[in-house]
């Protein structure tokens, strides 16, 4: 039996708001969000390791930006062999500026940790192993940028309110920083791994999750008071379908459990609820993504005002009165 | 240089979707692809009803955001006509343009798909000229328009280099010229009738413009 498919093409879509999908749904959307949570979180663990001088954590943080955030972005694009024409236009795109940004940390990061290895020490001159310093703060430049852009990127996007907001900037710098201070506290618990000085941590990781509480209180009031399509994105989060990834995965998660429990071993309370602390609050970070791609919704296109407009030279504000 | 707009008569338009038909036919659009809606706007409770239908495709933006944002330089806009196109053999598939359309016109073009079991033969001839992984908007028939001038034909008045959709409209509320020639249907039209566009807010200085619903004697005079 033969099948036909039948689009709904009589079937006219009523004007409403409606949500971005390409970036968020399904398996493509899927690659986006993990890119997205691993460029955040690399460049930071790679800024605080090296400011640290913790070899394992500058290691790791380049290793998630090479195949958590490069793999990702190579996969969901639509035609893959062609990615290299993404670097064209840094004049104007943000994903060009994105992509440079990417391939300079990774070029300085790998120069870096090569200077610094005490495996490669006998080989390496002095007089090249003492650029270790300015090579570094060559690539923690570039590990800011590329956790930077993205805050760039979206509020670039006028055509979506939830997005188009500057304070994404900030907001993704503070989690780079947070997620890359929680990822290093982790990884400084492993076997066989020391950290000097990590408890000096604590007070700059209360501070990264203040701030982060308050730029997004603030970017969820922005939106909300900016039209239709950004109250309808804030009450997708707040009260609609995305309430309990939103309240319990990003809130709770990110904000307030590593907040409580960082204060209580600030104060020497608590110890051991530190590290799983941590791991929440690099869960939280990837749920607030995964919200935040997906409470992307575009204005309205035929708004009251259009269709004032529509019978504005008619005479009659309502045609059957 | 020619600026070519659309100009959509609201009056007239009856929502029976011809041009979404004649575009798709044309364009040999697969399944899911789809460079015109017409979306329906309905408001109040009756006997106090206001309703009307909107056809909307890409605005073809004097300033658009999709140039901008694409970092393959593959969305450009072709100034001699003043059309924006999509060049398939740069487009990566990123999709950055659809996101910074505030119109929602464009639409990704994932895999080849028909119809039936099989592709048919127009479908055979016209999907080989669609790429795979790109993003796939209207170009007011640019190809019609090029072929046309060609010809020294006149579009928006000759069929043969006027856009699809505008020659299928049942309810001639369709129109497709140079607002920049003063003596061209469009500016006539506007000149006449004003008209408004979409998403003003958004300065990307769209050409469509729709004309607004007129009181029975007004329709009846002209």
């Amino acid at each position: 039996m033969k099948q036909i498919r039948v689009e709904s093409l009589l079937a006219s879509p009523q004007d409403i708001v409606t949500f971005q999908s390409e970036w968020s749904k399904g398996g493509s959307g899927g690659l986006l969000l993990l890119a997205l949570f691993a460029g955040n979180v690399g460049p930071g663990l790679y800024m605080m390791s090296f400011l640290m001088n913790f070899t394992v954590g500058m290691l790791v943080g380049f290793l998630i930006v090479a195949v958590g955030y490069g793999l990702p972005h190579l996969l969901f694009l639509g035609r893959k062999e062609r990615f290299w024409r993404g670097m064209m236009h840094p004049d104007t795109s943000w994903i060009s500026r994105g992509f440079i940004f990417a391939n300079i940390f990774m070029g300085f990061a790998c120069l870096t940790m090569a200077l610094g290895s005490p495996m490669l020490a006998n080989m390496i001159p002095e007089s090249i192993s003492i650029y270790y310093n300015p090579i570094g703060i060559l690539s923690s430049v570039f590990a800011f940028l590329l956790a930077m852009y993205p805050g760039f990127l979206f509020a670039s996007v006028r055509a979506i309110a939830f997005w188009h907001s500057f304070l994404l900037v900030p907001l993704f710098i503070v989690q780079a920083f947070g997620s890359g201070i929680a990822l290093l506290l982790v990884l400084a618990h492993a076997p066989g791994v020391s950290l000097h000085g990590g408890e000096h941590l604590l007070f700059p990781e209360a501070i990264f999750l203040v701030t982060s509480a308050l730029l997004i209180l603030g970017h969820l009031f922005f939106t909300f008071s900016s039209g239709k399509a950004g109250r309808t994105s804030v009450m997708r989060l707040v009260s609609g379908s995305f309430k309990k990834a939103f309240l319990l995965g990003a809130l709770s998660c990110e904000i307030a459990i590593p907040l409580a429990v960082v204060a209580l071993t600030f104060v020497g309370l608590n110890k051991s609820m530190l590290i799983p602390a941590e791991l929440i609050q690099l869960c939280g970070i990837y749920f607030f993504k995964y919200c935040f791609l997906n409470a992307g919704a575009y204005n309205e296109i035929c708004s009251e005002q259009v269709f004032d407009s529509i019978y504005s030279h008619s005479g009659e504000s309502r045609p059957f009165n | 240089m020619a600026r070519y707009v659309m100009v959509v008569d609201l009056e007239k338009c009856t929502g029976c979707q011809t041009c979404v038909v004649a575009c798709k036919m044309w364009n040999g659009l697969g399944p899911g692809i789809q460079r015109v809606t017409v979306v329906e706007k309905e408001e109040g409770e009756y006997p106090n009803v206001r309703r009307a239908y909107i056809p909307k495709r890409c605005m073809n933006c004097k300033d658009p955001q999709c140039t901008k944002v694409c970092p393959t330089g593959a969305t450009k806009r072709d100034d001699e006509k003043s059309v924006v196109t999509v060049d398939k053999d740069k487009c990566m598939g990123c999709r950055y343009c659809m996101m910074a359309c505030p119109y929602n016109a464009r639409t990704f073009y994932k895999h080849e798909q028909w119809y039936h079991e099989e592709p048919s033969a127009w479908e055979k001839k016209r999907y080989k000229e669609h790429t795979e992984g790109v993003v796939d908007k209207c170009d007011f028939c640019i190809s019609r328009i090029d072929s046309g001038l060609k010809k020294a034909l006149t579009p928006g008045v000759d069929p043969d280099a006027t856009p699809m959709c505008v020659l299928s409209c049942i309810a001639d509320a369709l129109h497709f010229g140079d607002i920049d020639d003063p003596e061209s249907n469009v500016s006539k039209i506007i000149e006449a009738r004003g008209g408004f566009r979409l998403l003003p807010e958004m300065e990307t200085d769209p050409s469509i413009y729709y004309l607004p619903k007129r009181t029975g004697n007004e329709a009846d005079k002209s």
